[in-house]
């Protein structure tokens, strides 16, 4: 019999998520046949910055999101860096891929222990703790115990992480530092020593706990294996430039179809944005986003749309970006596509970034210039590309009389979490959802568990 | 390792937030708590990126890290931190519903995180839905305000409405205050730093006065000029960004007309702030904020 049931707030995400779920048994498999994933705040940032001085950007932007702000931060400098054509000296490329790694190293810790293992494991029973789904718990009590001190570790380390990215960036969330034509703070002594004892520590509790936690926890859920897979799609920008001119990258972009082992180079031309089932204006349908438009209507006027997101099609098919993606398409996993495959990816993306990050350090130049101030044109259109931790980030900026005349924004869960797209076909976490078996339709904790492996950032995705 | 909920509490930042009492003196907080139920905090997100929740999360009192008895080691086994979407097990309905039984029994801290979007009958924000009807973030906030023993405006957009509100203010944004018309206490900031958070939530559990200005700022918190306590005051002017130890006020900084403590008490345990790193004050704890162009 068919169920239909509606989870809204889908909570430990950043943002506003519902999931409205159809429910029924096939072959003798209670599982999901049907999803529809709304994203339920709209803000306008977008519009809001028509009008402003360009390098107001950079400082706006990174309001869109408390948790991966400084990726906005990167995304808008690269595009004003462009616009403006200066060339950002090495220690200012440097220091903003040192503090924009940090913000990743955060995140994927905080992701992997506060926000995902929840699905796993129960919290103490107290608030907010205390209403919890215990459904499918394969941990014994001990070893309950073990990962929740994993979680209290988490609760200081990504602390200190955030007090890594500041000692440069100023404060986080929002660092100011982020300037086009590089960066406001110098790469003093004292400040690289403490920046690096903060690193130690952080790569010894990626290395030594979170990557075997991840693995400890795929062991035991190694069904999840086979669960969660959606299209196989894979896209990434690429980030982190390792030279002025942006040649060598930690990460190559690229993207693949249906888990090629084959990555292509992406075009950024082969992006549109349809708005179909999005409460947007039907007549700003499929446009690439450096002519993009951001036209809300009342919702109520449009019954046949379901969410704020905007549906991202890289040539006219869905895609998921994120860590599993980046590592896919620059041969660092290969395992498969799922909801533990996202897991591992994360886990080894965090060491792999931290592990970069020592080397960095050792390239800041003493008494090196960090910014070359740029002169802002008086129209100028350009893009900025570059990684958030969730995936694929871009901010696509038009100067015109000397003021932004148009920002268009697509955020990695914009591409995972959209809705459908103009020809109907499911987005990445729709898709993903799909087939998933569900013991207790009142708690379908096996919903969530695919839902977060994609660590969903609502804020980020409609902005 | 066993884990108790004082164990578990003590290392939380989340719910052990509600600390940073030195000054008030542990005995009194003591009192104040015992033989009362746990005061209950009840935490909504609306049109905000979730920012100060972040912020809040990096938290820290040092006394606790030295293993002395601290304030959060009381408090910590008083609060019932009822709703918080980004930390709660659960989700949808039982989640909700926690929420619900919170507010039938009144008398909690509301702590509210974003501004109030009142375009397409609030439907630019969806906070929840319960029983199959999506409910707004604004009707949330007013069926949650009527039961309050008092609101926290936690951040520059729930005490003002902050960016969503600038520009053409395409949701109509409003503040904490003018959707509920109800007494508040602003904690504005782009976030709001940790410490003020928790200073606040303290202050309202122990039912002390607090002191506001104009803008509904607690004066202990806001009272005094950025500029004029800064510790580049008098320093030649920057002329570009990347020069150490300038004032930034010819770059565009705020800070003359800012109401702040970040110069003296910093961020992320105190390792810098946005001066100190060379990037000037854009002004977030203020009402006016983003405003107009943020650079001269």
């Amino acid at each position: 019999m068919k169920i239909t049931a509606s989870f809204d707030p889908v909570s430990r995400i950043e943002g506003h998520l519902g999931v409205e779920v159809d429910f029924d048994t096939i072959d003798g498999i209670q599982q999901v046949v049907n999803v529809r994933a709304s994203g339920l705040l709209f803000r306008g940032f977008e519009n809001i910055l028509i009008g402003r001085d360009p390098r107001d950007a950079p400082l706006i932007t990174q309001r869109i999101c408390g948790v991966c702000p400084v990726a906005h931060g990167m995304a808008a400098v690269k595009a004003l860096d462009a616009a403006c054509a200066v060339t950002v000296p090495a220690n200012g490329r440097i220091m903003r891929n040192l503090v924009n790694a940090t913000n990743f190293i955060e995140s994927h810790v905080l992701h992997f222990y506060l926000l995902a293992l929840p699905d796993f494991i129960a919290g103490p029973s107290m608030p907010p703790w205390r209403a919890d789904w215990s459904v499918d718990r394969r941990f014994d009590q001990k070893a309950t115990e073990a990962l929740m001190a994993g979680y209290l570790k988490t609760i200081e380390m990504r602390r200190k992480a955030h007090e890594m990215g500041a000692l440069f960036g100023g404060k986080i969330p929002h660092p100011p530092a982020y300037v086009p034509g590089g960066f406001t703070a110098n790469p003093r002594p004292e400040r690289i020593r403490d920046f690096r004892a903060y690193l130690d520590e952080l790569i010894a509790f990626i290395r030594d706990r979170h990557i075997p936690d991840a693995e400890w926890l795929a062991s035991q859920y190694s069904d999840y294996f086979a669960i969660g897979r959606g299209n196989g799609n894979l896209l990434a920008y690429g980030a982190f430039d390792l030279d002025d001119t942006g040649t060598r990258r930690l990460f190559t972009g690229g993207h693949v179809l249906d888990g090629s082992l084959s990555p292509q180079p992406m075009d950024a031309a082969s992006i549109t944005e349809h708005v179909t089932y999005s409460w947007y204006q039907a007549k700003t349908n499929g446009l690439n986003p450096a002519s993009g438009k951001t036209s809300a209507v009342d919702p109520a006027s449009k019954n046949s749309a379901y969410s704020w997101l905007k549906a991202p099609r890289y040539s006219g098919k869905p895609y998921e970006v994120g860590p599993l993606a980046r590592m896919w398409i620059n041969g660092d996993y290969t395992n498969g596509i799922s909801v533990m495959d996202r897991h591992l990816a994360r886990a080894r993306e965090a060491l792999k970034i931290a592990l970069a990050v020592h080397d960095w350090l050792e390239e800041l130049v003493p008494e090196g210039p960090v910014c070359n101030p740029p002169t802002i044109p008086a129209s100028a259109s350009s893009v900025g590309l570059t990684e958030a931790p969730r995936g694929a980030l871009g901010h696509w900026l038009a100067i015109s009389g000397g003021t932004i005349a148009n920002y268009q924004v697509i955020t990695p869960t914009t591409w995972n979490a959209s809705p459908r797209d103009n020809k109907g076909v499911l987005g990445p976490l729709e898709e993903a959802l799909l087939g998933t078996p569900v013991e207790n339709t009142e708690k379908p904790v096996e919903v969530m568990r695919v839902i977060h492996s994609f660590d969903p950032c609502l804020d980020c995705a409609v902005h | 390792m066993k884990l108790t909920r004082r164990a578990f509490l003590r290392h939380c930042a989340a719910c052990a937030g509600v600390i940073g009492l030195a000054p008030l003196g542990l005995g009194r907080l003591e009192a104040a708590l015992t033989g009362k139920a746990a005061p209950t905090v009840i935490w909504l997100h609306g049109s905000g990126c979730q920012g100060d929740s972040i912020s809040f999360l990096n938290r820290i009192d040092p006394a606790a890290d030295a293993g002395q008895q601290t304030a959060d080691d009381i408090l910590i086994h008083s609060i019932d931190l009822a709703y918080h979407t980004v930390l709660m097990s659960s989700a949808g309905e039982t989640a909700v519903t926690m929420a619900n039984e919170a507010r039938a029994k009144g008398g909690y801290v509301l702590a509210l995180e974003g501004g109030v979007p009142r375009a397409f009958g609030g439907r630019a924000c969806q906070v929840w839905s319960h029983n199959g009807q999506g409910v707004t973030y604004e009707q949330a906030v007013i069926d949650f305000a009527a039961n309050a023993q008092s609101i926290v405006s936690i951040g520059t957009c729930a005490s003002f409405g902050g960016i969503p509100r600038s520009g053409s203010n395409p949701t109509d944004v409003v503040s904490i205050k003018e959707a509920t018309g109800k007494n508040v206490i602003n904690i504005p900031g782009c976030p709001a730093h940790p410490d003020w958070i928790t200073w606040a939530i303290v202050q309202l559990i122990l039912g002390n006065p607090v002191k506001l200005d104009v803008h509904n700022r607690p004066t202990a918190l806001y009272g005094r000029n950025l500029h004029d306590n800064c510790p580049r005051l008098n320093r030649s002017q920057a002329t570009s960004f990347g020069q150490d130890n300038r004032c930034l006020l010819d770059l565009g900084c705020r800070g003359k007309t800012v109401c702040s403590d970040c110069w003296s008490r910093k961020w992320n345990n105190a390792v810098n702030w946005c001066v100190d790193c060379n990037g000037m004050c854009i002004g977030c704890t203020e009402p006016a904020f983003p405003g107009g162009d943020l650079y001269l």
